[in-house]
């Protein structure tokens, strides 16, 4: 078993890779004045799509999806219990031709335009905007809350595309001497971690507080 | 080139109870994420594994998806070159993997399939999962599974009750071999020798298994509620031709021509207690039903990571009885295999989120452009858990095959961990045995 100098190689090769992007936030809104037992939560997200390589592989017309799934939860004396669920997708893709981000959502298998729009921008503000999903609304009285399970799916994110990117990207330089060599084959190394981490896909939860309407 | 990529359908039963339940649309989605990811081209995949025969496998070749009304077509024919021994061109370096199936119906339905195989397969994969064991072979020169080389042909024909659970029927013709372990990089403790992969029977066997995989979680990356069960039961016929290496008691008679039959019953239950607790709970029983003895490549173990992580992995104790792999009298075979015949395994696991951390998602670690946030989880465990082999009752290690041993013989350990989400960072301490030290180990996503 990996003992703690591996251990902490790892965590710290995790953590060397470089920082920064937008602090992604998803969120389940309440209903105006806590209406619980009239109106559904609406559901709202910011920076989901904005770092760097989500926005490149767009621009290359690569889809993103979002899967939500929202819950309501009830309380219970020992263990809490699922009383509705409601899903839908977003999917997000660029038209090359076009050159315009066309968005869709699909509820209950039927597909809805959101809109094309000029700019990634635009189009993230189209998907990210609140969505009031169609859940089936508790009984008055009843203690409980609401959980959002939300998956971005990048299709982009396959070997292929990402061995062509460390080859293009790093790994040539490195070969006619423009990139430190060793930079690479770390490189390397993370794309071949996230490929065992299961990368292509992120996943992000976000919940209300508990309420008894 | 044109570029796929395999997507899972993460997928939505809602068996709960629920009172509502809004339909899937995962398994259903229509339009552009449809089309575009079903699309056919040639692909290039490393096999997401990581191991000591293999290194990385990498598969290329061409992938065709077709629908015709209901029906949905897919066919690949996938070449496999193996990374170990610098990529060497031998036979142990070279597989394929040729499948086709026609599927009908979205959700439920019912598939049916064939395909060619060349592949390495882990004698155990119910332990522990893919990325666990690659990143530890990768990271820290341990390779927590053994594997056997399976060569041959399978028919199946599954009934799709929704889209993650199904009922399977397969039959298959195929070869094993033993691979032996090769020279594969990892980051740390790079050219020190791996533990050997046993020998295992080599032979050819014709399998005929039905498996039940029921799944009625609300999230298959982090449940909450809802039953995960695999149910499996084997029946093998065979003959083989060169025997591996076992221990004294494990098979006294080794006998060519076998016909065999092997349970294998995984069951995971998902409580949420609150918003932010968790209370879950697995139990692995598995082994031999009827027949003659099992072939080593369908026995069982426990310990390591993946079943009772306070006793290290293979670990071999001279003088004791050694109730993890079942070997006996004296020094075990090289890689101290998997020789049980039976095995029980129970897993408890207490979740509480801790949000008071969530200062660590304010910039999310990245990897290749990929932002992994963390989900801060405090865990307590326990777990118990023993293998032993059918026969003549004899030292706490075999007994007859309608009596189970009782429990002061299990192995025992409890441990706590922080669950990240991504990574967890965990401690087990044996209760057994009390000499055995606590054990700091990774795991990958969740325990189970």
């Amino acid at each position: 078993m990996p003992r703690l100098p591996s251990i902490s190689a790892l965590v710290a090769f995790l953590l060397a890779a470089p920082l920064g992007a937008q602090k992604v936030h998803v969120d389940v809104v309440p209903p105006p004045e806590n209406a619980w037992v009239d109106t559904a939560p609406a559901v709202a997200s910011a920076g989901l799509l904005a770092d760097g390589a989500m926005r490149d592989l767009l621009a290359n017309g690569f889809p993103a999806r979002l899967h939500y799934r929202l819950e309501r939860w009830a309380s219970g004396r020992w263990f809490d219990d699922l009383k509705a669920a409601f899903e839908w997708d977003v999917i997000l893709k660029y038209d090359v031709l076009g050159k315009k981000y066309q968005v869709v959502r699909v509820v209950n298998n039927k597909a809805q335009s959101l809109g094309e729009y000029p700019t990634a921008d635009m189009a993230d503000d189209a998907i990210e905007a609140p969505y009031r999903a169609g859940i089936s609304l508790p009984k008055k009285g009843q203690r409980g809350y609401y959980n959002l399970l939300l998956d971005v799916e990048t299709l982009s994110l396959s070997d292929l595309d990402e061995v062509n990117r460390w080859l293009r990207g790093e790994l040539k330089p490195a070969v006619s001497g423009k990139k430190n060599p060793g930079t690479a084959v770390g490189r390397g190394l993370r794309t071949l971690v996230v490929r065992l981490l299961g990368g292509e896909k992120r996943h992000y939860e976000a919940r209300t507080g508990t309420f008894r309407p | 080139m044109c570029m796929v990529v395999a997507c899972t359908l993460p997928a939505l039963s809602s068996a709960q109870g629920v009172d509502t339940a809004g339909r899937d649309t995962t398994a259903e989605r229509l339009g552009l994420w449809a089309r575009t990811s079903r699309a056919s081209g040639l692909i290039l995949s490393s096999g997401k594994t990581y191991n000591r025969v293999e290194g990385v496998p990498v598969l290329f070749g061409p992938v065709l998806h077709d629908s015709v009304r209901s029906a949905e077509l897919n066919a690949s024919v996938m070449g496999i070159i193996r990374s170990a021994n610098s990529f060497h061109w031998d036979s142990q370096n070279l597989g394929h993997r040729i499948t086709a199936e026609m599927r009908v119906g979205r959700g439920r339905g019912y598939a049916l399939g064939v395909s060619s195989f060349d592949v390495m397969t882990p004698v155990e994969p119910w332990q522990l999962p893919d990325p666990d064991a690659g990143l530890a072979a990768l990271f820290g020169h341990r390779d927590f599974r053994d594997y056997f080389n399976r060569h041959g042909a399978r028919a199946t024909a599954t009934f799709n009750m929704s889209a993650r659970s199904n009922l399977a029927v397969n039959w298959s013709d195929e070869r094993w071999g033993s691979p032996e372990e090769r020279h594969v990089f990892s980051v740390f403790g790079n050219g020190k020798p791996w533990r050997a992969n046993p020998l295992t029977d080599a032979g050819r066997f014709h399998l005929a298994v039905f498996r039940a995989n029921i799944d009625t979680r609300n999230d298959e990356v982090n449940p909450s509620t809802g039953w995960l069960i695999l149910a499996e039961y084997e029946r093998g016929t065979g003959t083989i031709t060169d025997f591996g290496l076992t221990s004294p008691l494990t098979r006294p008679f080794p006998k060519a021509d076998i016909t065999y039959g092997r349970a294998l019953f995984d069951l995971r239950r998902y409580n949420r207690l609150s918003p932010t607790t968790t209370f879950n709970a697995r139990l692995v029983l598995g082994g031999w039903l009827h027949g003659d003895e099992l072939p080593l490549e369908r026995r069982f173990s426990v310990g390591g990571i993946g079943t009772i992580p306070g006793f290290d992995f293979r670990r071999y104790d001279p003088g004791t009885v050694d109730v993890s792999q079942c070997s006996n009298g004296g020094t075990p075979p090289p890689g101290n295999p998997a020789q049980c015949e039976r095995v029980a395994v129970g897993q408890l696991e207490y979740r509480q989120e801790m949000p008071f951390f969530n200062f660590l998602n304010a910039r999310p670690i990245r990897l290749r452009g990929i932002g992994f946030t963390v989900e801060p989880t405090a865990v307590a465990f326990v777990d118990a858990g023993r293998g032993w082999l059918v026969g003549p009752a004899f030292a706490d290690l075999q007994y007859s095959s309608h009596s189970f041993p009782r429990f002061g013989t299990f192995r025992t350990d409890v441990g706590l961990g922080l669950d990240l989400g991504l990574i967890g960072v965990y401690v087990a301490k044996a209760v057994s045995s009390s000499k055995e030290p606590a054990n700091v180990f990774l795991r990958v996503h969740r325990r189970f």
